[in-house]
């Protein structure tokens, strides 16, 4: 089911007002309609999905226990090799065993040996990357000792499946979602209405920004041997608000829908396109996917307290890994790739390069504007490995912004240019908010002025309904 | 249950609660306005001036009828246009008291293929709601097949924003370049008549049922109807299925028997004719209109 369905307008409510009815009374009854509700939300696409994900959280519910009453550390140490092995061996095999028979009978042809190795027909269900990741950040947790395990079935199985972030998460971890299963949600006015207006946010980020950017991003990638250099910049462009658009929008409404439950959701993006290097936009792009690669892979591997070439393999190892999580495709490898390359140059700088604010004298915020433009050049750069459908095509892409022979072209590209310098400047204004909808008029009439012609946008820019980029992953 | 649903209406629910109901009372209160609005303007009697001669249809009529030839004449073709759009649109014009004569209807091979049913069910039904939804009524939809949550956002879009103070249901002609240099005709031939490989089924059920029904509309209201097959290139010709050719044939022989007039021209098979290998240029409808209008003529 997707948010901007007619389904969720009617599923939504429903779940709101009788989880609202069973919140007064047992936890469990409530807990197990959420279950109820999330398997629904998510078995609307395939209630084939089901069984794999009632069979990884089964596992990982067991292991967790087991993990919580085994003191012998070899035991321990077995416990979660198997947890991790059952949850990458499932992941590996709807999502990548083909890309890797592929590439094995590629390999195998290369080198003279004919092989006719034929590909196997595997559906990937939707959201596996995500509540993968979820249920393994768990059992590390819990092997680590940093958290307990939880006993109620029911409450981790909600934990696993809480539909608003289920396929396209935040990817949460069990220190900040699962204690939340385990109390009963207060209604606050101030975050339901907020709730509402993070929806709100979200799918206009969804429908008008990235539904529409679409359609000019796919022509572009289409038909770039047709355009000349501008156009084919424009596309990148497009494609960069594309992604953005789709994921931020996604999780704006994820965050809005279980602020109305009572949960809180941890941020996922946080302006990413104003970030002043790459490293920056790291701190800001996927927060919930960085930070899991950085506390399980990245520390683990010994991160950046050994020696500058320990610390650059590190690097460069969370970031293939990173690519190869969004898809099984070369493209995403040398994306991941790419992103270290740019990132590497920061390892050796002494200034870190976090979020910071924009510098106050004119020369500074001149220099910021540049590094803002620049970073966001080499991010667009980078979309162009990430969107292509082969490494052929993103090279060919690429070399098209060289193309610098005049093609007539009818602008139709440059319809929506203007809406979406008005949605930058829109979230320029509003980037010091929590999520672009903090700088809102006080008066209440005013306010609900303003929603209904964001309404009547989003209505008017709908296109065909689109499923979220990142559902695929 | 009762403590529970009690317990549900605690100050902070009941609040929220009574403000979304507000709010959406008030969103649709505005709706509710604008529907309302364009529900009037839509029923002003629609303009086609002092016009004795329409040209209704789909592209391939908006392309090959050019009124600068007669000032009694108006092309109000749409693409896309589906027979139910051309019915609903006719039959407000001639509700209207206009001095309407003669009604000129494209009909070539594509319009009697499965394909102008699909269109309700595929991408391109967006277009056809967003152009017509002034006239298209649930009642004219129900019992078809058609895509229900298309025709929302499109109910939505064209009469809930904003007046809709431009008439989109009435077409305009459009002058085109030639640019048969560059035409696909397989893909356009397998559009008009292939799904799958297969000869696409004729559109019995939905299409040619408001064809029958603008033939029937036409002689309730004594107006000549002639339908037109605008020209093809002779490649195009060449490959339309013989089935198709045969139905024709026998669509138009039924409705002759009714009264109704048919108009075929086939012109030269110069490019410059031609936009593409079913659609003519402008300069294609230099040719094709006068011809059109002399036959209108020797109907009198």
């Amino acid at each position: 089911m997707l948010f901007q369905s007619y389904e969720f307008l009617f599923f939504f409510p429903t779940v709101f007002i009788l989880f609202w009815v069973l919140n007064k009374g047992s936890l469990s009854a409530r807990n197990l309609f959420l279950l109820g509700a999330s398997y629904f939300f998510y078995g609307y696409w395939d209630y084939r999905f089901l069984a794999l994900i009632l069979a990884s959280s089964f596992v990982d519910y067991t292991v967790g226990l087991l993990l919580y009453k085994s003191v012998q550390q070899n035991r321990r140490k077995w416990l979660l090799f198997f947890s991790i092995a059952f949850n990458l061996g499932v992941l590996g095999y709807c999502k990548y065993l083909n890309f890797f028979i592929e590439n094995f009978a590629g390999m195998l042809s290369s080198i003279g040996i004919v092989q006719d190795i034929s590909t196997l027909s595997i559906i990937l269900p939707v959201g596996i990357s995500f509540y993968t990741f979820q249920t393994m950040s768990y059992t590390i947790d819990v092997y680590r000792k940093s958290i307990n395990a939880e006993k109620n079935i029911i409450t981790f199985l909600t934990f696993v499946s809480f539909f608003p972030q289920l396929v396209a998460g935040p990817i949460e971890r069990a220190s900040n979602l699962l204690h939340q299963f385990n109390r009963k949600s207060k209604f606050n006015m101030d975050l339901g209405a907020d709730g509402l207006r993070q929806i709100l946010y979200g799918l206009f980020k969804k429908i008008v920004i990235a539904d529409n950017c679409a359609v000019y991003a796919n022509q572009a990638f289409a038909d770039y041997h047709e355009l000349s250099s501008p156009y084919i910049i424009l596309g990148a462009v497009f494609f960069a608000f594309q992604i953005y658009g789709d994921f931020s929008g996604y999780s704006d409404i994820a965050r809005g829908v279980a602020k109305l439950l009572g949960f809180d959701l941890m941020k996922n993006f946080n302006f990413p396109y104003f970030s002043k290097s790459i490293g920056e936009f790291w701190h800001r792009w996927h927060i919930s996917l960085s930070t899991w690669f950085r506390d399980y892979v990245y520390i683990p591997l010994g991160g950046s307290r050994g020696k500058r070439s320990v610390t650059v393999r590190n690097v460069f190892i969370i970031f293939v890994v990173s690519g190869f999580w969004h898809g099984a495709n070369w493209t995403f490898i040398v994306w991941g790739v790419v992103h270290a390359l740019l990132f590497v140059p920061s390892i050796f700088r002494e200034k870190k390069d976090k979020i910071s604010p924009i510098e106050v004298s004119l020369s500074s915020r001149v220099l910021d504007f540049g590094k803002i433009l620049y970073t966001f050049s080499l991010v667009c750069i980078t979309w162009v490995f990430f969107r292509a459908d082969s490494i052929e095509h993103s090279l060919s892409y690429l070399a098209g912004i060289f193309h610098l022979e005049h093609i007539p072209y009818n602008g139709y590209y440059l319809k929506f240019v203007p809406v979406l310098g008005l949605f930058i400047i829109w979230e320029w204004f509003n980037r010091h908010t929590e999520y672009g909808f903090g700088v809102l008029p006080k008066h209440k009439m005013v306010r609900w002025c303003l929603y209904i012609c964001v309404i009547c946008i989003i209505i008017y820019f709908r296109r065909e309904d689109n499923a979220f980029i990142y559902f695929q992953f | 249950m009762r403590l529970y649903i009690s317990s549900f209406n605690s100050l902070f629910m009941k609040k929220f609660v009574t403000s979304v109901i507000a709010f959406s009372l008030l969103l649709v209160a505005y709706y509710g306005v604008n529907i309302m609005v364009n529900s009037h303007l839509n029923s002003k009697q629609v303009k086609v001036g002092d016009s004795k001669i329409i040209a209704v249809g789909d592209s391939h009529i908006m392309t090959a009828v050019d009124p600068q030839f007669s000032m009694d004449l108006i092309n109000i073709a749409q693409s896309s246009e589906p027979y139910l759009a051309s019915y609903l649109k006719i039959k407000k014009i001639l509700e209207s008291q206009s001095e309407v004569e003669t009604v000129v209807l494209g009909l070539g091979y594509h319009n009697l293929s499965g394909y102008y049913d699909q269109k309700l069910l595929t991408n391109e039904s967006t277009a056809i709601f967003d152009n017509n939804i002034q006239l298209l009524g649930t009642y004219e939809l129900s019992n078809q097949s058609y895509d229900f949550e298309r025709y929302v956002n499109s109910f939505l879009k064209n009469q809930c924003i904003y007046p809709q103070l431009k008439k989109r249901y009435l077409g305009a002609y459009k002058a085109t370049r030639s640019d048969l240099a560059k035409a696909d005709l397989s893909q356009t031939v397998k559009k008009h008549f292939y799904e799958e490989e297969q000869i696409h089924d004729f559109s019995d059920t939905f299409n040619l049922f408001y064809l029958g029904q603008i033939v029937n509309l036409c002689s309730d209201y004594n107006i000549n109807l002639v339908l037109a097959k605008t020209p093809t290139t002779k490649k195009y010709m060449s490959q339309v299925p013989i089935v198709y050719r045969g139905k024709l044939q026998a669509v138009v022989a039924n409705f002759k028997k009714k009264g109704v007039y048919t108009f075929a021209l086939e012109i030269e098979d110069k490019e410059v004719y031609f936009k593409d290998h079913s659609h003519l240029s402008a300069q294609g409808a230099q040719v094709f209109t006068p011809k059109l209008l002399d036959y209108i003529a020797r109907l009198k």
